[in-house]
């Protein structure tokens, strides 16, 4: 055993880990399922968010805006603070309302495929097409002001989930964001879900283009209702699954024109039982419309829709009380999503949910720069911010499987999210990072011959939002000081270097990894 | 296609300039190391790879009347024909690496297991699977956490468990907490200028907030001690031996940087390996295509770590799963839909290989299970609980499969 051995075990048990593994020894096993049930919740995906308590909660107004929006841009933030908890929402509920000419023209004048036909689209080259829709997505998280909207967009991308790495989908994802997502995030329920069942990416990304009447594929019958709709184990069959991809038949694409098309030819236009209802024969297209009313008026669609709204807008273990009063709203409103936010979003259940939520790292990344008020110049600013959003695992329209990136605290919170988060915290720190540019000596309100503890106050204000526990205030003083005293001002020559790392080690902080 | 390199990005970013230090002594992790216990790699094909064109039933006439598209040719030495293993079975031919570990027999393959819960929910059951509580989510661990947590190795490296990605996987969920790692070249904090001479300095200062015991805090100490036992052990530019050639693509590196940390002796005890792509509704294929390029992979990199890690291979076992198999009657779009049973690959010195352990279910009308699927009939917790207690030396079977006996083992290994 090496000196080095002894030294990294007096670490751990210093710092905990050893004491984590240490702390369970064989005896304790022998009671398997005390263990399994209660012993270890926090070590688990689904009670995560219990284990933040310590840090003191912020006001409610950075709550609120920390959770419907990509991060606390200053702007927002002072909006939100004129209009008040429920003026700010009721804002953002009605983003149509909301002048972003500003991050349109920058939308245009950057991005020229985002307008494009499917025919025009797949006359270019499918990198350029698939790039510039990922930049589109991170670009408008940054600079959208129609925040909660661009948070539904990415709710229900990730609910209708399309991997865009697949042949025609590299170019057709670009349609399904602009006419299927954006256009009805807001909106009814069974309109979105409509718009992506006749989606061509979504027809090729579940197969259903070559669903025929000779051999169905069952790939898209069965994830509409898993995924899409009512939930998995809400009780439809195998037997619903292959009635409703039969339904389906002939819902397929033109190739050439990247265009729905139906083909009689191939439908099965037998009668059909789905969830115990009947649909009678030679309906051609319409069977299909005819299922998607059973499925978007289901019962079990409003819970699981509210139950997933819920988790992402809430807590990872949403109170049963908001997700049964978001499930009302839906149903009542015949599937509005618009009026199931507001029921969410205007509950006190949301209001006291602060710091539930562990950033994502698409949360992550546009946060850090929001809270910055970073500017981000295209291409080199979005290429630098989705290189990290690959490292970090979350690529826009990068998730293979149909059911979209997880929305579970703990699937994030690991290792390779903390240290690419961490790196990236110290790039924007040291305004290292190519095409984003932060006004460092500007965030600190241009202190003239700040201490440490100075610029420590001034900078978690301004990043965070929030107190910082004593302790954790007198740790980053400590760290910023670098051996000189706390109070003393910081030698001019050295302020900007004290910046940098204050920066740094503040959005590296466990403070920003809540929301 | 991404326009990204990692070169680029540090030129652009500035995090290039952080000067690795000089060879270390390897650190030795385990306080009563084990030579004994086999290291575990478990690689997961998400998205249900079709079994019945692995581990080709080329013996059971039923196969080809239902896969007239993309059925594999009995073995007959021709191009795309299936590689004959005993006479009844045989391996697709993108498999052909795996016919010489078969031979040497360090490859064993089980056909017509799986997980006995009859979802088709491809997340149901995956997550029955890797709970390793099928038809149960009332237990929130995996079956490979319970595992390290039933077992005292006295071992605290951060590398004991490793989850290759940016998530960890399901199966590694407990108390012993699992290391996600993408890339260990790039596994350290990074900065410019004054940034980069300071990194300690940040690195104790950020530590510091880091100090408490909730999940955040154990992750972040995680990732510093993983730093930092990186920047010890430093493996540098890593050349694999023997000539291994592991696939350019994730899952290859990935089960390259996975033979680079057993090396480094950093204390691994268990991977996790992910290999997505299985769910082929549609255009298949049958001894070409899509189906078949994912088969190319996974053989080409399990053969490539094999051949790399050579002699440690006899303390090491690697085991291949999928949530659950396809259908036996392709459907009209040239794929298969989802399924039930499916085959499993044992890899290591202690496999008893060679053979295809199957009580073969048949695929007649009547013999199969709703709605057309094979068949299971070896259930997949035996073949681990046979592992977990030969190879990796843990009799406590009842924390890693509560509820679970297992029948006699089916003798894929020997004991450690």
């Amino acid at each position: 055993m090496t000196g080095e051995t002894l030294s990294r075990r007096t670490l751990f048990q210093a710092v905990g880990v050893g004491a984590a593994a240490a702390a369970l020894p064989a005896a304790r096993l022998a009671s398997p399922s005390r263990l399994f049930a209660d012993e270890i919740p926090t070590l688990v995906w689904p009670r995560l968010s219990t284990s933040i308590a310590d840090l003191p909660a912020p006001d409610p107004i950075v709550h609120v805006v920390n959770r419907i929006t990509f991060g606390l841009r200053p702007a927002d933030l002072q909006r939100a603070r004129s209009l008040g908890f429920t003026g700010f929402i009721e804002e953002q509920l009605v983003p149509e309302a909301i002048d972003d000419s500003e991050t349109a023209a920058a939308l245009a004048s950057a991005f020229h495929t985002l307008p494009l036909s499917a025919a025009a689209l797949l006359k270019l080259d499918k990198g350029d097409v698939a790039r510039e829709l990922k930049a589109a997505a991170v670009y408008r998280a940054v600079h959208s002001r129609r925040q909660l909207y661009e948070m539904m967009v990415d709710f229900w991308t990730n609910h209708f989930n399309i991997y865009q790495t697949e042949n025609l989908i590299y170019f057709l994802k670009t349609v399904d964001d602009r006419e299927v997502v954006r256009a009805n995030a807001f909106g009814k329920f069974r309109d979105l879900l409509g718009a992506s069942a006749r989606s061509p990416a979504m027809l090729l990304f579940l197969n259903n283009a070559e669903n025929k009447k000779d051999g169905p594929n069952e790939n898209y019958g069965r994830e509409v209702m898993e995924l899409h709709t009512m939930g998995v184990d809400t009780g439809y069959t195998q037997t619903d699954v292959q009635e409703v991809a039969k339904a389906f038949t002939g819902w397929t694409i033109q190739k050439a024109t990247g265009t729905f098309y139906f083909s009689a030819a191939t439908h099965d236009n037998g009668a059909r039982t789905v969830l115990g209802q009947f649909i009678p024969a030679g309906l051609g297209q319409e069977h299909g419309e005819r299922v998607l009313d059973i499925l978007a008026g289901h019962p079990a669609t409003a819970q699981h829709l509210a139950t997933k709204l819920c988790t992402r807008f809430v807590s990872d273990t949403p109170p049963v009380s908001l997700v049964n009063a978001a499930a009302a709203a839906f149903s009542a409103s015949g599937g509005d999503i618009r009026e199931t936010m507001r029921t969410i979003l205007l509950s006190a259940e949301f209001r006291a949910a602060a710091d539930q939520k562990f950033r994502r790292p698409l949360e992550h990344v546009a946060g850090a720069v929001r809270t910055l008020d970073a500017q981000i110049s295209v291409p080199d600013g979005t290429k630098a911010l989705l290189y990290v959003l690959n490292l970090m695992g979350q690529t826009p329209f990068g998730w293979h499987p149909p059911n979209g990136y997880p929305d579970a605290n703990g699937a994030w919170a690991n290792t390779n999210g903390l240290l690419n988060g961490w790196n990236l915290g110290l790039a924007l720190g040291g305004n290292h990072l190519a095409g984003v540019s932060t006004d460092l000596t500007g965030l600190t309100g241009n202190l003239k011959s700040p201490s440490a503890a100075i610029l420590t106050d001034t900078l978690a204000a301004r990043l965070l939002n929030r107190p910082l526990t004593a302790a954790d205030r007198d740790r980053v003083v400590q760290y910023v000081a670098a051996g000189r005293p706390a109070n003393a001002p910081i030698p001019t020559l050295k302020v900007k270097s004290a910046i940098t790392g204050a920066v740094a080690v503040l959005l590296d902080s466990p403070y920003f990894q809540w929301r | 296609m991404t326009p990204f390199t990692r070169r680029n990005f540090l030129r652009s970013a500035g995090l290039g300039s952080l000067t690795l230090p000089a060879w270390f002594p390897r650190v030795a992790f385990a306080a009563t190391p084990s030579p004994q216990r086999d290291v575990l790699i478990c690689i997961f094909q998400r998205g249900a790879a079709d079994g019945l064109n692995m581990v080709v039933p080329v013996g059971d006439d039923d196969y080809y009347k239902n896969r007239p598209t993309i059925r594999i040719a009995q073995p007959s030495g021709a191009a795309g024909a299936a590689i004959d293993l005993d006479g009844f079975f045989a391996l697709h031919p993108s498999l052909a690496p795996f016919k010489e570990l078969w031979d040497d027999g360090v490859l064993a393959a089980v056909q017509a297991t799986g997980s006995p819960d009859s979802t088709h929910s491809h997340f149901d059951a995956m997550d029955f699977m890797e709970r390793g509580t099928p038809g149960s989510k009332s237990i929130p661990t995996g079956w490979i956490g319970r595992h390290l947590g039933s077992v005292s190795t006295g071992n605290a490296s951060p590398f004991r468990v490793v989850g290759m990605g940016t998530l960890v996987q399901a199966s590694l969920r407990g108390p012993v907490a699992a290391t996600a790692l993408q890339s260990i070249a790039d596994f350290h904090l990074g900065g410019k200028g004054a940034q980069a001479s300071q990194i300690a300095t940040f690195q104790a200062g950020l530590s510091s907030l880091y100090a408490d015991s909730a999940w955040l805090d154990l992750q972040a100490q995680q990732t510093v001690n993983a730093i930092n036992t990186l920047a010890a052990a430093n493996p540098g530019a890593y050349q694999p031996q023997n000539g291994a050639k592991y696939p350019d693509t994730d899952f290859g590196s990935a089960m390259m940087q996975v033979a680079q940390l057993i090396k480094a002796d950093l204390g691994m005890e268990v991977a996790c390996v992910d290999l997505g792509g299985w769910d082929t509704h549609a255009s298949q294929g049958g001894a070409t295509g899509q189906q078949a390029s994912l088969l190319a992979e996974l053989a080409g990199g399990l053969a490539a770590f094999h051949a790399d890690l050579a002699d440690r291979m006899s303390r090491i076992i690697v085991v291949t799963m999928s949530e659950f198999g396809r259908r036996l009657l392709e459907n009209g779009s040239g794929g298969t839909d989802h399924g039930h049973g499916n085959c499993m690959f044992v890899l290591g010195g202690g496999v008893n290989g060679g053979k295809v352990y199957a009580d073969w279910p048949g695929l007649a009308p009547e013999q199969l299970a709703s709605p057309g699927d094979l068949a299971i009939t070896t259930d997949y917790r035996t073949i681990l609980a046979e592992i977990v207690d030969r190879r990796l030396l843990n009799s406590r079977l009842g924390d890693v499969f509560p509820g679970f006996t297992p029948p006699a083992y089916l003798g894929l290994t020997r004991a450690a």
